[in-house]
């Protein structure tokens, strides 16, 4: 103990514990199911990104006299009927997947945090008129609702983008919402009221940054669902249009094909698999990790 | 000659929850319940002086704390500082109270938001409340620190990085932050280990003699209450029973609640004869006091005047309040 000219002891810092980042390094690396996850969900970022370099072929110009040929030789997983390189269509459309449901994601998280916690925070008529209308929403069957906007606005990406991404804003809100009053009722945010800070200040400085663990593994979660329902429309020619690559309009183009070409319609599904298995590890993992007590239940 | 006003002086403070029933009970015209959870307090407090607040769980001692930093809005009632009442609508005035007014919180583990490093939690309000410039502001949590007997390395730690004593510190070193007059100490020992109460206590007792703090000690521990206060005031159920100065009121407990209180606290000494006042039943339930005076259901001397009669607080010793009919004639056995 350190004890000053004025006879009071400070109590010296003794050797500097691990940061809250290394502590979760340390963890997320003994969780097997979020280490899986993140090298699936890299990876494919990675493919998205340099899709012109590892595509050996044009994913858009077809050769029609090599038409449905099978995996193997100069087609490293065959071509589809017009003759394109499956494998080549395949890393295209990771960029579709992703981007897709990045897309969604933020969209309703954009909508979805900030409505969250305010009903949270205000409790009472606010929320109740808030999540009212959310449970309202999440009465539809999403892909249904999904349809009627794509059937008004015309069949396209970006308006199955905005679509979903409405869609999702009460997941992203009922998880924000349920942390925030807990944090609510944590003594520190009364600490703040004492001290006099404006609500804004509160809610913003002090519980948004707390909620921010519980969106990261939302966001994780939700990417899985989205590139599903993203998949699903595109599947049924709603979402993304001919001839852009992409892994739902893949699989219904493998369809017609099943019996005697398998290898178009497998492709696409065992991406589609990959991904979303990907994606859902990695939010099952994060979640283990950043809320440990609630792991071993 | 007219006396200055003391630093702090609640009048007729009331806090009412209402109870909402349910939906149900609204449609069949239940009528809506009230808990009373404080009933026409008065406390006042001068500069530099400790004031206890003792009672059981749910009397009302942390929301009479918490009414008069207007963490809750008093139903009804008068808190002046200096003489001064403000309009909690009033930011600026709102702003200035805080200043005077702050609270050191009972849970260690809860009170610091985990996600800002102890640095960041007393420069916010160090840059909030505009204390010292922004050059000086690094210093000052320096000196914070120091105050309140910890080492500048402790200013980028985290919550989660600190014991519970340390936590407990930080939080008086955030109250310290805007160089309030009057703490309020919600059982701000309450939760920790004896040693490590003992240590809290000396701190803030170290803090009155430097900065002239006052403070309102909101505790159930007696013994904790006996060594730092000045004075004591007893609650029951919403209202105060009693209020002496501290040597009075442990030599001389004339509430029969208050002699119960004192009889029920553990002595330090395993041969010491003790007369025990067991206390029987649970305190009534606030929605519906009883009548008259609110201890007779547990008082061992309830008369039909208790029942009938709300008893007042009188001075039966110079300094000493008691609200008993039979004050003064009651022996403490």
């Amino acid at each position: 103990m350190e004890i000053d000219a004025a006879g009071i002891q400070s109590i010296p810092a003794d050797q500097a514990p691990p940061t809250p980042l290394s502590m979760f390094v340390w963890r997320f690396r003994r969780n097997t199911k979020a280490v899986v996850g993140l090298v699936i969900v890299l990876s494919l970022i990675l493919i998205a990104i340099f899709a012109p370099i590892l595509a050996p072929q044009d994913p858009l110009d077809g050769n029609l006299s090599a038409s449905l040929v099978g995996p193997g030789g100069e087609y490293l997983l065959g071509t589809d009927k017009n003759g394109r390189d499956v494998l080549s269509r395949l890393i295209y459309g990771a960029r579709v997947a992703i981007g897709g449901a990045l897309g969604v994601v933020i969209i309703s998280e954009l909508i979805g945090v900030p409505l969250g916690i305010w009903a949270g925070y205000k409790g009472g008529r606010v929320d109740a008129v808030i999540m009212r209308f959310f449970d309202l929403m999440l009465a539809f069957p999403p892909l249904l609702l999904s349809f009627a906007v794509v059937a008004a606005f015309g069949p396209s990406l970006r308006n199955v983008i905005i679509s979903l991404g409405i869609l999702y804003v009460p997941f992203a809100a009922r998880v924000v919402r349920s942390v925030t009053l807990v944090q609510k009722e944590m003594v520190y945010t009364e600490a703040a009221r004492a001290m006099g800070y404006p609500q804004r200040r509160i809610v913003f400085r002090h519980i948004l940054p707390n909620t921010l663990s519980s969106v990261i593994v939302v966001t994780s979660l939700d990417l899985a669902f989205a590139m599903l329902d993203i998949a699903a429309l595109s599947f049924l020619g709603l979402g993304v249009q001919p001839p852009t690559p992409d892994w739902g309009t893949m699989l219904s183009e493998g369809r017609a094909v099943l019996l005697t070409s398998p290898h178009v319609a497998v492709g696409a599904g065992v991406a589609i698999l990959i991904a979303v298995l990907g994606f859902n590890l990695l939010g099952d993992g994060l979640r283990d990790v950043l809320d440990p007590r609630q792991a071993n239940k | 000659m007219s006396e200055a006003p003391p630093l702090l002086q609640v009048q007729g403070l009331v806090k009412h929850f209402p109870m909402r029933g349910g939906f149900f009970d609204r449609m069949r015209g239940h009528p809506a319940q009230v808990v009373r959870a404080v009933d026409d307090v008065d406390l006042s407090i001068r500069e530099g002086e400790t004031l206890a607040l003792v009672g059981e769980s749910g009397c009302g001692k942390s929301t009479t704390g918490r009414c008069i930093l207007y963490l809750q809005q008093p139903t009804e009632g008068v808190v002046a500082f200096r003489g001064e009442q403000i309009d909690p609508n009033n930011t600026n005035e709102m702003r200035e109270r805080r200043k005077q007014l702050q609270i050191v919180f009972q849970d260690p583990n809860s009170s610091l938001n985990p996600r800002m490093s102890v640095g960041q939690t007393l420069e916010e309000a160090l840059a909030f409340h505009k204390i010292v410039p922004k050059s000086e502001r690094s210093n000052r949590v320096r000196e914070l620190l120091h105050t309140v007997g910890l080492n500048d390395q402790f200013r980028n730690r985290f919550a989660n990085e600190l014991s519970g004593g340390q936590r407990q510190r930080i939080g008086i070193a955030r109250a310290l932050a805007v160089d309030p007059e009057l703490i309020v100490a919600d059982e701000a020992v309450s939760a920790l280990d004896v040693s490590v109460q003992a240590q809290i206590l000396q701190l803030l007792a170290r803090l009155r003699e430097e900065k002239g703090l006052a403070y309102l000690f909101i505790s159930h521990q007696l013994g904790v209450v006996r060594s730092i206060s000045d004075a004591v005031a007893v609650m029951y159920l919403g209202k105060i029973v009693e209020q002496a100065p501290t040597e009075e009121i442990f030599h001389n407990p004339l509430h029969p609640y208050t002699q119960a209180l004192m009889a029920a606290a553990p002595v330090p000494n395993p041969r010491a004869r003790r007369d025990r006042i067991l206390l029987t039943g649970d305190p009534p339930s606030p929605v519906n006091p009883p009548s008259g005076c609110r201890f007779r259901t547990r008082c061992r001397y309830a008369t039909d005047q208790c029942a009938a009669e709300v008893p007042l607080l009188r001075e039966i010793v110079p300094n000493h309040l008691v609200a008993c009919h039979y004050a003064g004639e009651l022996t403490g056995s």
